[in-house]
């Protein structure tokens, strides 16, 4: 075995091993942008509308102090099950923006309209106060701060956030590219394993040993980052603790970082079975190869 | 010639054929190669987003989930009984401590005093800003509240109300001289002053919702009692 070619095979399983590792990185970001499932998942198995419910109870409590209008005005007009439909329908649209395919989508607030204005009406007849340019005025800033307060609790993931400081609009260039770069990067990596195999044409069990080591090497490269954040619990000290957001970022990120683990898992797993396939029989055949020349 | 012929063969086909333990070191030596390889490109990038990382990702605030403010609730006496003195020490309390109750006896009105000033302090009581002077400073002492719960009633305090402030470190009685009215973004009644005086306001009670304009009174001192000697310098 020449030194020229054990270099070439070297080199050809870095460029699978970096292939494998690319691929794995990029179909996890993938599955993480294209699928809604894991968000709508978070939302009810972490029960964030409960959670948002009560934080929402909390800031009508507090500008109680101010406005003077009962927490029960806002709260008998939306309910826990409301909250988690309308956070999962926000996630999907804002997916969909991502994806590029938005539609423009309006949170249904008549009921809580309704009963904002019953309250004003009924106040304003107790008082004998006869609505005026100024009510009108008050009772559609009441309305739209109530409905600010109730869709800021209901983005549990931020997107709002990340859309109007332009974050989603890159993400949204990104998206169709990470598709692409995911198939190109399996292409490629596919095109060094034939390659490779070429090379060992004629060793029978040798011929997959080199895309093994790049399996192995692509799924080692990025667990190693993977087992780093596990163990070190790094998610957890994400510093927005507001429970809502904390909940859904740290578990989305967890998904994130299990998904991109199991797919190293495979590629590990794939790797050593070859490895140890060829550790195995390679010696065989070497023996009856010796055996033959004897 | 045949038998060397054939040894020469042997020693090729070992040649190519790597041993067991290159089988196994070999995948590590390539993912070693690759770490190599991987690290020193991916230092730039890394650097770009640590910025980022190190303040999403706070350590220190692993274990905090609620909020970092400590509230701390005092027992202040109206009837101290000690020695008192016409001079003494102001003591600064610390953000979120109690240090003083407010009365108005002529409207009824006693509320806790905390120092500092934001929305859960505003929950438990009246507030003193940080930025104006503890009671019996000498300057400007500016306290304020909510208007729907313990300022409900200072729209009717009127000129010569007595109102009196009990601190932990003395008790400093003023006088209502003027009833004010000014507007949220007008800072000239909370602005610090050279003279003693006690300023009290708080939002102007409108039929719906929170007001712009804020109502209140400033009051001049008529007796400071320090519980504590000031110590010469």
């Amino acid at each position: 075995m020449s030194k020229g070619y054990t270099i070439s095979r070297i080199i050809f399983t870095v460029l699978l091993s970096f292939c494998i590792a690319g691929h794995i990185l990029s179909s996890a970001a993938d599955s993480m942008l294209s699928l809604p499932g894991i968000y709508t998942n978070i939302i009810r198995d972490e029960k964030l509308a409960d959670k948002a419910y009560s934080a929402i109870e909390d800031d009508f409590k507090k500008q109680y102090n101010t406005t003077a209008i009962p927490t029960e005005v806002y709260m008998d007009a939306i309910s826990t099950e409301w909250l988690e439909k309308e956070m999962c329908k926000r996630t999907e649209i804002y997916l969909d923006y991502i994806d590029g395919t938005y539609t423009d989508y309006l949170t249904n607030f008549t009921a809580l309209e309704e009963s904002i204005t019953t309250f004003f009406n009924e106040y304003a007849e107790s008082i004998d106060y006869k609505p005026d340019e100024a009510f009108d005025k008050k009772l559609s800033e009441t309305i739209e701060n109530a409905k600010s307060t109730i869709e800021q609790r209901m983005d549990a993931f931020y997107m709002n956030t990340l859309r109007d400081n332009g974050y989603l609009d890159k993400l949204r260039k990104f998206t169709p590219i990470i598709g692409i770069i995911n198939w190109c990067l399996f292409g490629v990596s596919m095109l060094l394993v034939v390659l490779l195999a070429f090379i060992e044409r004629n060793r029978n069990w040798r011929r997959l040993y080199w895309a093994g080591t790049g399996f192995f090497c692509g799924g080692a490269l990025t667990a190693i980052p993977c087992i780093y954040l596990l163990f070190t619990n790094a998610v957890s000290s994400f510093a927005v603790k507001d429970p809502i957001i904390f909940t859904a970022v740290t578990d989305l990120l967890d998904t994130g970082i299990w998904r991109v683990m199991i797919r190293s898992i495979l590629y590990i797993a794939l790797g050593v079975i070859t490895i140890t396939l060829n550790v195995i029989f390679s010696k065989k055949e070497q023996t009856e190869i010796t055996d033959k020349s004897k | 010639m045949n038998k060397s012929k054939n040894t020469k063969q042997s020693g090729t086909d070992k040649e190519q054929y790597m041993s067991r333990t290159s089988l196994i070191l070999m995948p590590l030596l390539v993912l070693i190669l690759c770490i190599a390889i991987a690290i020193p490109v991916l230092i730039r990038p890394y650097e770009k987003i640590s910025t980022f990382t190190k303040i999403a990702f706070m350590d220190d605030m692993k274990t905090s989930g609620s909020s970092s403010l400590e509230i701390v609730n005092a027992e202040i006496s109206k009837e101290y009984d000690g020695e008192t003195y016409s001079d003494g020490e102001v003591v600064i309390p610390k953000f979120g401590e109690q240090y003083a109750a407010l009365e108005i006896e002529s409207i009824g009105l006693y509320v806790p005093v905390y120092w500092g000033s934001n929305a859960e302090l505003l929950e438990l009581g009246a507030v003193q800003s940080t930025s104006s002077t503890a009671a019996g400073s000498g300057g400007n002492v500016v306290i304020d509240a909510h208007v729907n719960t313990f300022f409900n009633e200072l729209d009717k305090a009127v000129v010569g109300d007595k109102v009196t402030l009990y601190t932990q470190y003395g008790r400093f009685t003023y006088e209502v001289s003027e009833l004010i009215e000014f507007r949220a973004s007008d800072k000239k009644y909370v602005l610090p002053a050279k003279e003693e005086k006690l300023t009290l306001y708080t939002c102007e009670m409108q039929v719906f919702g929170s007001s712009e304009k804020r109502i209140g009174v400033v009051c001049k001192p008529v007796e400071m009692i320090y519980y504590n000697q000031k110590e010469a310098e």
